[in-house]
């Protein structure tokens, strides 16, 4: 029942505008991959494609290996749940579960026995008398993923489920969501725009630009090892921060001079000599408040809140440089000096637009 | 700081006795950037309506710089507001829906030009200002609005939700833009947002906004550190503060306080009336993780869940019957889901009473105690 998925070389062209061009992508079973970019990128005409409510132009798209692109999207075996959930609000909790089996012409003792498991899953029984529009936003989320996997899908799309949310409401059905995902092991491709949707939940991550697949890997692997500029700049809260710089090869490594570090030494072998631009995390921008080895003088400018940690931006040639500090470290006009930690340093070439990460990152 | 916005018992009703605006007390300073956080329906809006002269008010009153604003009209009151969703002038460039309130000043062109280029170039729309809106995207209309409400100074710029549904990169910048330009500018600015990331990394204070009422006024630091009530304790912070169940009692050592898999003393606290039902709040970067026992982190619990932010992670963990968030750097050694053991303080201003729901220490209170070790022991 949990499904293998996979793209090959899918197409999508409008009138005029390509929207998908060629992406190749698989799902293992159980995976949860998020389709993660801006808005415009594709990302839900992908999805659509793969529910059925659009028709490929180009491509396959092979669910445990046989093309579905003819199969009507009723006939496919596939869950989707829409944006804020849409659970109907006047009727109740177990009308809103048959639903989509009645749809289906499933028998009324098959429906009992299906009802009667993802009940019992999903902890619904103490709520299933009540209407759709009583229920909170827990509730809501467990009973749109119970109304579709009553369906038995071989594989769960979701279409950006909580983007009109409020923050601490989406954090919290992070958590319940990736649990219950988990304990199905359903295989789920989740649709957002949202970076820290997609990090927390996924087990992969493709991002998307442009109808493009610009990098896919683990969460942790899109913010510490991006393979290009946009994939740089678009994951990390508060971004990156790019500068131009000198590349020069020198022994081991490879030396880097910037309007501020003249020479920076970074464990890197692959980039060719000369103009690329540095990115360095503000994680990885350290702040003093006395000299340090390797560290150069600069002034605070602005200095942003974000309660558990301070963002110090600091003059960087003719720039500014953003660095992560503890709440209260500096305040405008002060003096502090900036370290950067190489190791974590990324070189985006110019040539390429592809990113060097330095080996120990 | 000298006097800028001043407003005393401001009350407001809509039809239908819908109280919106519940005793409100204010004072902003000249050049301040003061931010008005809160949820939807707070009453946030309604704020701003009042103080432009859009919507009259039951009673209370407005001063403006030493000028009484409540009997002016509201083009007399020398503010400028920027709604949520606002027009531009179909017919115009950028350049002039940019330009129109400096026009109506009868402003010399060249200070035009100089203050559209200055102003296009810190919110990124410089490439709007020779197009036409109808070929602007809905968040570069949204840009055009705002460069064209502040492209003036006004005695009090108020701005309602500026930055919402703007994508999340041009968001991060245009914080910075903002920040830029209220320094250069030492413009007076009410900033409505129901974003707390907003309202903290701009605003020099903010006043959280709950049911018509300012639940807390205060610095950024004060706000989040030193939440007055669980309201804001709850409403600030990503993930937010974690509440706690406690019992506490006083002993000859301190007040002992005992909660769900975990006990601490606190050394020196003053005797003090008890709360009968009480609750400790503990920001989630304020708990110590390790994989072994230590004198850092006394308490046995178990990681249910780690979600990896790139930059940090947050971890769900169970601790007795109750879940709580906890957030590490990434580079933290504990990495995996299972057995840990965890650690915290907890601060004489952090003890919530669940009778009010206001947090114990008042001001002069907490400052005694802030002289006074405070230690966790494991039971």
């Amino acid at each position: 029942m949990i499904a293998r998925l996979e793209l090959r070389q899918l197409v999508k062209r409008y009138a005029e505008v390509e929207a998908v061009r060629a992406i190749d992508m698989s799902l293992a079973p159980g995976e949860f991959l998020s389709l993660l970019g801006p808005s415009g990128c594709g990302k839900s005409t992908t999805l659509a494609m793969i529910a059925g409510f659009e028709k490929p132009s180009g491509g396959t798209i092979l669910v445990d290996g046989k093309p579905i692109n003819d199969v009507p999207p009723g006939q496919r075996r596939i869950g989707m749940v829409f944006q804020d959930y849409a659970v109907f609000g006047r009727l109740t909790v177990l009308d809103n579960l048959g639903f989509g089996l009645e749809a289906q012409n499933v028998p009324r003792s098959e429906r009992r026995r299906r009802i009667a498991e993802i009940v019992e899953k999903l902890e619904l029984r103490d709520i299933l008398s009540r209407r759709g529009a009583g229920l909170n936003m827990s509730e809501m989320q467990r009973v749109a993923l119970a109304r579709v996997l009553v369906t038995e899908p071989r594989l769960l799309l979701l279409d950006e489920p909580m983007s009109n949310l409020d923050a601490s409401m989406r954090s919290a059905l992070r958590g319940e969501l990736k649990l219950i995902q988990r304990s199905l092991g359903q295989t789920v491709l989740y649709v957002t725009h949202d970076q820290v949707e997609a990090m927390s939940m996924s087990d992969r991550i493709a991002v998307m630009r442009d109808g493009r697949i610009e990098q896919v890997g683990t969460p942790d692997e899109i913010y510490h090892r991006p393979a290009t500029r946009f994939v740089a700049e678009f994951i990390g809260d508060p971004p990156i921060n790019i500068f131009a710089c000198t590349v020069k090869r020198s022994g081991n490594g490879t030396a880097v001079a910037t309007a501020l570090h003249d020479a920076l030494e970074l464990p890197l072998s692959d980039v060719p000599d000369g103009e690329h631009s540095l990115g360095i995390r503000p994680h990885d921008l350290h702040l003093s408040k006395a000299p340090m080895r390797g560290a150069v003088a600069t002034t605070a400018r602005f200095v942003e809140k974000l309660g558990a940690e301070d963002v110090v931006h600091v003059d960087y040639g003719g720039s500014l440089a953003a660095a992560i500090a503890a709440p209260g470290f500096a305040f405008p006009g002060d003096r502090v000096w900036l370290g950067v930690d190489g190791s974590r340093a990324h070189i985006i070439r110019s040539d390429n637009g592809r990113v060097a990460t330095a080996e120990a990152a | 700081m000298s006097k800028g916005l001043s407003l005393v018992g401001l009350r407001k009703t809509y039809p239908g006795s819908i109280l919106a605006l519940d005793g409100i007390d204010l004072a902003v300073g000249e050049g301040e950037f003061f931010a008005i956080l809160g949820p939807t329906n707070s009453g946030k809006s309604t704020l701003l309506k009042t103080i432009a002269g859009v919507e009259p008010v039951d009673r209370g009153s407005m001063e403006l710089f030493g000028r009484r604003l409540n009997e002016l009209e509201p083009r007399e009151r020398k503010v400028s507001l920027l709604f949520q969703n606002i027009a531009l002038f179909p017919d115009r460039s950028g350049f002039e829906n940019i330009a129109f309130p400096m026009r109506v000043a009868k402003r010399p062109g060249g200070e035009i030009k100089a203050r559209v280029a200055e102003i296009s170039a810190l919110l990124r729309i410089d490439h709007l200002l020779t197009r036409l809106p109808r070929t602007f995207s809905g968040g570069e209309q949204q840009r055009v609005a705002i460069a064209r409400a502040i492209v003036l100074p006004a005695d009090l710029l108020m701005l309602d939700e500026p930055l919402t549904n703007l994508d999340a990169r041009i968001r991060i910048a245009l914080r910075l833009a903002f920040k830029k330009l209220h320094r250069d500018s030492g413009q007076t600015l009410l900033y409505v947002t129901h974003d707390q990331v907003e309202a903290l990394s701009m605003a020099d204070r903010i006043g959280i906004l709950h049911q018509g009422r300012f639940a807390q006024i205060g610095t950024p630091d004060k706000i989040y550190f030193r939440p007055a009530s669980e309201f804001v304790a709850r409403f600030i912070g990503s993930p937010p503060m974690n509440i706690l169940d406690v019992k506490l009692t006083m002993e000859d050592g301190g007040l002992r306080v005992r909660g769900q898999g975990f006990e601490t003393i606190m050394r020196g606290a003053p005797k003090m009336a008890l709360p009968a039902s009480a609750a400790a709040g503990i920001r989630p970067e304020e708990i110590g993780v390790a994989q072994e026992a230590g004198p850092e982190t006394p308490h046995p619990g178990t990681v249910v869940w780690i979600e990896r932010l790139g930059s940090h992670r947050i971890l769900d963990v169970r601790l007795g019957a109750q879940m709580l968030k906890v957030r590490t750097r990434a580079d933290h050694a504990l990495d995996r889901e299972g057995p840990a053991w965890f650690g915290f303080g907890i601060s004489p201003h952090r003890i919530l009473d669940r009778a009010t729901g206001l947090f114990l220490a008042a001001d002069a209170q907490s400052q005694t105690f802030a002289t006074n070790k405070e230690e966790t022991a494991c039971v």
